[in-house]
């Protein structure tokens, strides 16, 4: 084969792996970044069901109050009637992506709720481990603090 | 008959194989990464954050109980200007998944922080660790929160 030939063939090689990884990273932070905006959307319709697929077993959770919470006891925090949020909005949300299968999202989450009978209004900043198990993507762990002034 | 035995009996090895060597690679990542952060505490026992350069990945990401953010340049020099006096870490929990850990625990320490202001701390933590390409683990994200006395 002509070295020219060859030359074209493996620089088209290279560049199809490029935008193949490229199209992926991208991809797995947008990907987050929806999971990110539906876990919100679940937790305001007190949907356990989206979480018991989307934690992963293992899962680990740590308030800004201080308490751990794992998987089981999330569940039942979402089944609980008495914790409602009325509203909650995540900002500055920055996805880091380590391989094809492991983001950590930062963000701030701006919310206004009730947890059995307190009311709790306040923003906090939160780092969430995501993993993808088999293609399908599971939140490893989630840990918030107050944001100090709000 | 004798070779149908032996064939079920080698697929009754690997199906048990199987989850056995899966709990024992879960124990050596849970123990691996215990280790380290326990490199990370002497560190600070030490006043030393020059010995863990190695265990922050170069994404590396703090956030504090204030809520304040800090990359890996930015935590190592607060690490730097924080002394402390005392310092421990206390129900240290790894749950392993795959090339992915996370640790938990509770930290407690008094000293003076990176301002030169008294610190008396008790808080949790969220470590995320990594196995890198090259097969050594590094933390890529650290968040604490204070614990309500």
């Amino acid at each position: 084969m002509n070295w020219k030939i060859k030359a074209t063939i493996t620089a088209l090689c290279g560049l199809l792996v490029a935008i193949t990884l490229i199209a992926q990273s991208g991809g797995d932070t947008s990907k987050v970044q929806q999971l990110e905006q539906e876990m919100r959307q679940a937790q305001k319709n007190n949907d356990a069901s989206w979480y018991q697929q989307h934690l992963a077993d293992g899962y680990v959770e740590g308030h800004s109050w201080g308490e751990w919470a794992t998987k089981d006891e999330a569940l039942k925090q979402m089944q609980n009637k008495a914790i409602k949020f009325t509203q909650g909005e995540i900002s500055d949300i920055k996805v880091s992506t380590f391989g094809s299968d492991v983001a950590v999202a930062h963000y701030k989450f701006t919310y206004d709720a009730t947890f059995n009978g307190t009311h709790r209004a306040r923003t906090v900043i939160c780092s969430d481990t995501w993993i993808d198990q088999s293609g399908a993507w599971k939140l490893a762990s989630n840990h918030c603090s107050h944001v100090e002034g709000t | 008959m004798k070779r149908i035995s032996i064939w079920c009996l080698l697929a009754l090895l690997s199906l048990v194989s199987v989850p056995w060597a899966h709990a024992q690679k879960s124990k050596g990542t849970e123990q691996a990464i215990a280790e380290l952060e326990g490199q990370w505490l002497q560190s600070q026992k030490t006043n030393n954050p020059d010995s863990i350069v190695n265990l922050l990945a170069d994404k590396f990401v703090f956030t504090g109980a204030d809520g304040k953010v800090a990359n890996k340049t930015e935590s190592l020099a607060n690490a730097k200007a924080t002394k402390y006096d005392s310092v421990d870490y206390s129900d240290l929990k790894v749950v392993a998944f795959g090339n992915t850990a996370i640790a938990t625990g509770n930290f407690v320490a008094k000293g003076s922080d990176e301002a030169g202001k008294p610190m008396d701390l008790h808080e949790r933590f969220t470590d995320t660790w990594l196995k890198m390409p090259n097969k050594q683990w590094q933390c890529v994200a650290s968040h604490s929160s204070p614990v309500k006395m």
